[in-house]
Order: C-alpha cells, then sequence, then structure tokens
C-alpha cells in the first residue's frame, strides 16, 4: 500500500536520510527505533510531505508523487497524498481555541466539507472509541498529557487516514500516563489500522508491531519481526542500541 | 505676588458656549478612525503576510513600505499626500487624504504588531492543521489567525487609541474634526488656551471610554487563555 523508494532528505549540507527503502502493507503496523538523530522524525514529516524530500518517490495507493531537487511538485498532488495520511505529533499541538470536540470536527468540516451534524456524530464516535467522550466540551488546556494526545489520536482519525503516523506518542508525557495512549493505539493495532510508530517504548513497539525498523545515520540498518529484531539482530549496531536502552 | 489668574487659562462661558461645535468635529474622528482603523487592518494583515512570505517579491516591498511608514513622521506624510499630489495632478478631498494617510499609517504599524503576534504562534500549529490537509488560507483563518489576533489584541487596542488621538493632526489639512474646530473658536474670540483644554477634555473622555471597552475585551479574552 506504501511504497517508498530510495527517499533522501538534505538539510542544507547535512544528508539526514540517505535512500530510504520501506514498504508498508494495509493494516500493518510499523514501528521505527533508532537513537536521537537518526532522522525517524524527518522520515515520518516527508511521508505527510511536512518536509519536503530531496530526492526519491513516496507512492501512497494511487498517489505517486516523485521528487527531484528544484522540481515543484504541484499543490493538489501534495495534499492528495497528505490526505492519506494522519499525523500524531510528539507534543500533541492540539488547537487551544476549540473544544475537544471541534478540534475532532475541523478537518471534516472544513477540508471534507461534511455537514457539522456528521462531524459532531463522527467526533463522539471517536471521543467514545478513545474514551473522552466526558470531555468533548473542555478546552485543551483543561486535559492531561494523555488525554490530549487521545484526542489527537481522535483528530487525526477523523480524516479517516489510509495510514496514521505516530511520532514518539508518549514521549511528552508523565510515565503514570503513558500507559492509556498506549491502550489506545494497541486497540487502533488490533482494529486493521495502517500505522507507522517511531516510539522509545521498545517493549511496545515489539508487542504491537508487525514489523520493526532500526535506522541510525539516515539509514535502514536492519528490520524484521519484532521477535528475530530483539532476539537475534544481525547487525552490530542493532546490538548495541539495544543492549542501551535494555540498560536503561 | 499676584493671586494666580485661574479665568486667563480657562473661560468657561466660552467653553460651555462652543461645547456643542466643538463636538461636531468628533463625528469626523469617529468616521474616519472607524474607517481607517478596518481598511488599515486589513492592509496591515496583508503587509504582515507579505513579509513574511518566502518569495522576495512579496517580502521585499513589504519590508520597504513598513520601513517608510515608520521612519517617517505622520504629519509629514499627511502633508504630502494632500498638498504634494496636486501637483502630480491628483486632487484629493481633505477627508480622503485623511482616509488614505492615516489607513497607510495604521497598516505600517499594524503590520509588525501582526507579524509578531503570528510568530508567537508555534509551528506545531501550522503542522498540525496541514496534517489534517488543511490549505494555506485555512490554516492561517481558522487555527493561526484566531490565536494571533488574542495576542495582538492589547496592541491593536493601542493602536486604535494613538489613532483617536492622531486624527487631531487632520486638522492640520483642514479636515473639520474637534481640533479644527476649536481653533475656528479660538480665533475669532482670540482665546487658544481656553479651546484647546476644551479639546484635550473630549479626546480624554473618548479615549477613557475605548480603554474602558479594551478591559473588558481582554476579560472575555483572558478567560481561555494560557
Ligand atoms: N528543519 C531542520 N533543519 C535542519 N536540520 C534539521 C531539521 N530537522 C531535523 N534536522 C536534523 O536532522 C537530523 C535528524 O533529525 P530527526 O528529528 O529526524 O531525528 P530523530 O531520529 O527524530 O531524533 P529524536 O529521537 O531525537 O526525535 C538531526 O541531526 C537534526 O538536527
Ligand atoms: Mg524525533
Amino acid at each position: 500500500m506504501i511504497q517508498v523508494t530510495n527517499l533522501v532528505k538534505r538539510f542544507g549540507d547535512q544528508v539526514v536520510l540517505q535512500g530510504i527503502d520501506v514498504q508498508v502493507d494495509r493494516g500493518e503496523v510499523l514501528a521505527i527505533i533508532g537513537p536521537s538523530g537518526s532522522g525517524k522524525s524527518t522520515f515520518l514529516r516527508c511521508l505527510n510531505l511536512l518536509e519536503k524530500p530531496t530526492s526519491g518517490t513516496i507512492q501512497l495507493q494511487n498517489s505517486v508523487l516523485t521528487f527531484q531537487e528544484k522540481k515543484k511538485i504541484p499543490n493538489r498532488e501534495m495534499r492528495q497524498l497528505r490526505g492519506k495520511t494522519g499525523m500524531v505529533f510528539q507534543s500533541f499541538h492540539l488547537f487551544p481555541h476549540m473544544t475537544v470536540r471541534q478540534n475532532v470536527m475541523e478537518g471534516p468540516i472544513q477540508v471534507k466539507g461534511i455537514s457539522a451534524s456528521k462531524a459532531k456524530s463522527l467526533a463522539d464516535v471517536l471521543l467514545k472509541q478513545v474514551g473522552l467522550h466526558d470531555k468533548r466540551n473542555a478546552y485543551p488546556d483543561q486535559l492531561s498529557g494523555g488525554q490530549q494526545q487521545r484526542v489527537a489520536i481522535a483528530r487525526a482519525l477523523a480524516m479517516e487516514p489510509e495510514v496514521l503516523l505516530l511520532d514518539e506518542p508518549t514521549s511528552a508525557l508523565d510515565p503514570e500516563l503513558v500507559g492509556e495512549v498506549l491502550t489506545t493505539i494497541r486497540q487502533l493495532a488490533t482494529g486493521q489500522q495502517t500505522m507507522i510508530i517511531v516510539t522509545h517504548e521498545l517493549a511496545f513497539a515489539r508487542e504491537v508491531a508487525d514489523r520493526i525498523i532500526f535506522i541510525d545515520e539516515g539509514q535502514i540498518v536492519e528490520e524484521g519481526k519484532p521477535s528475530e529484531l530483539f532476539e537475534r539482530p544481525q547487525k552490530e549496531r542493532t546490538k548495541q542500541f539495544l543492549e542501551r536502552f535494555t540498560q536503561l | 505676588m499676584d493671586a494666580i489668574q485661574w479665568e486667563n487659562l480657562f473661560d468657561i462661558q466660552l467653553a460651555k458656549g462652543s461645547a456643542w461645535f466643538v463636538f461636531q468635529g468628533l463625528k469626523y474622528t469617529i468616521i474616519i478612525t472607524l474607517i481607517t482603523m478596518i481598511v488599515g487592518l486589513i492592509l496591515g494583515l496583508v503587509i504582515a503576510l507579505m513579509r513574511m512570505s518566502s518569495s522576495k517579491i512579496l517580502r521585499y516591498p513589504a519590508r520597504m513600505y513598513i520601513s517608510i511608514i515608520r521612519g517617517t513622521p505622520l504629519l509629514v506624510q499627511l502633508f504630502i499626500l494632500y498638498f504634494g499630489l496636486p501637483v502630480i495632478g491628483l486632487n484629493l478631498s481633505p477627508f480622503l487624504a485623511a482616509i488614505i494617510g492615516l489607513s497607510l499609517n495604521v497598516g505600517g504599524y499594524s503590520a509588525e504588531n501582526f507579524r509578531g503576534a503570528l510568530l508567537s504562534i508555534p509551528k506545531g500549529q501550522w503542522e498540525a492543521a496541514y496534517s489534517i490537509n488543511m490549505t494555506y488560507g485555512q490554516a492561517l483563518r481558522r487555527i493561526i489567525m484566531p490565536q494571533a489576533l488574542r495576542v495582538a489584541l492589547p496592541t491593536l487596542a493601542n493602536t486604535l487609541l494613538s489613532l483617536v488621538k492622531d486624527t487631531s493632526l487632520l486638522s492640520m489639512i483642514t479636515v473639520p474634526e474637534m481640533l479644527y474646530q476649536a481653533k475656528i473658536i479660538g480665533g475669532r474670540e482670540f482665546d487658544y488656551l481656553t479651546m484647546y483644554i476644551l479639546v484635550a477634555f473630549f479626546y480624554w473622555i473618548v479615549c477613557t471610554i475605548l480603554a474602558w471597552v479594551q478591559d473588558r475585551l481582554e476579560d472575555q479574552y483572558g478567560k481561555f487563555a494560557k
């Protein structure tokens, strides 16, 4: 369903992604792990074009975009691809001037043009799903971090993305709030939502992901099933990373 | 030493007799302020967005404009519009020259306010808006502007107060606002001082009312502020 070919991203002279190839099937959950600064966020942000890739190809169903330096991609094509993705950010980025429910309804109404009453019932369904229906009229700053992140997930789901991209969705949370967000993501995984999750929660990645990719210095070092990658890492760098992390 | 001669400073009879005449100038102050505020703020927002654009063709003219407006006296700007443009064949009525001059001025100052307010909104808000596939316009209108306006409100209110007071400069290009009216009577009665004090009093009343409204507005908005 998703096919990324030879994706390169440079910031000035710094090559942050040096030719990434990834394929994701429908309903698959892919976890990306790797040290800080290895390009994990950049990779996700390239997928929904918050960053414009320097070169390479991204295919998402019938949207195929090939990037080259100095080549301009029409806005319409960029939005067509982006519309198939949803993004959950490390620090939530809910809209602070809107209630929880308005946050979820905003995309469907403004972008998809569906009626307010339909958007409202959609939002209610999603807020029930993430367990926050009773908070629907609260403002984001009245919620805990874990609750905010679950609203952010509902907001992304409201656009019915083909693939949900999550960038360290629990890293900004107090330890006692991590569980509730992981529970929500776990539910999505069993519900056939295609997802790409960047995470430092290795145990969670192992449990929920169908496949794990280990990235270092902008390159895929190793990928495989969780059991394989965690128990029999082939590459030295993967071993070192896993050891360091399990010691923490 | 002689006693202080208060009656030389302020002639109550004259003030009472001419209050209505001066007060008539207030309608110019109000009309011009209203039109100018609306036109000037729209202009300011457009200039701010141009100033923040990635395109040089938009950015440089905006910077130039802001620099000129903020770097030259308002009175000189008004003189150039009113006395200068007829030389090249453009005759503006005092009223039109006033509207144009003040709008350009408000535009220049509020552009910087808007820019500051827009920049104060975290980049994550733009990204969140884009991530639900909003266009630039939708993100700006629905997500960024409502938050930026809240930030800009106190400064914009100050712009409004300055604008009300700056309308007094329009007497210099013969707009019959309050100061102009006051000067007519002051000249006729050989008592400018009483008339100036009367005008000051009127301005003070208007600005006090506006400041009161501003406080109420900020209270309202403050409820949702972080
Ligand atoms: N907008 C940018 N401009 C310049 N350099 C950037 C930009 N964004 C990221 N980088 C650089 O790209 C590299 C990869 O960053 P990225 O955020 O993708 O790493 P990451 O794997 O997500 O790390 P972390 O685990 O800390 O989130 C870093 O060296 C970073 O400094
Ligand atoms: Mg990151």
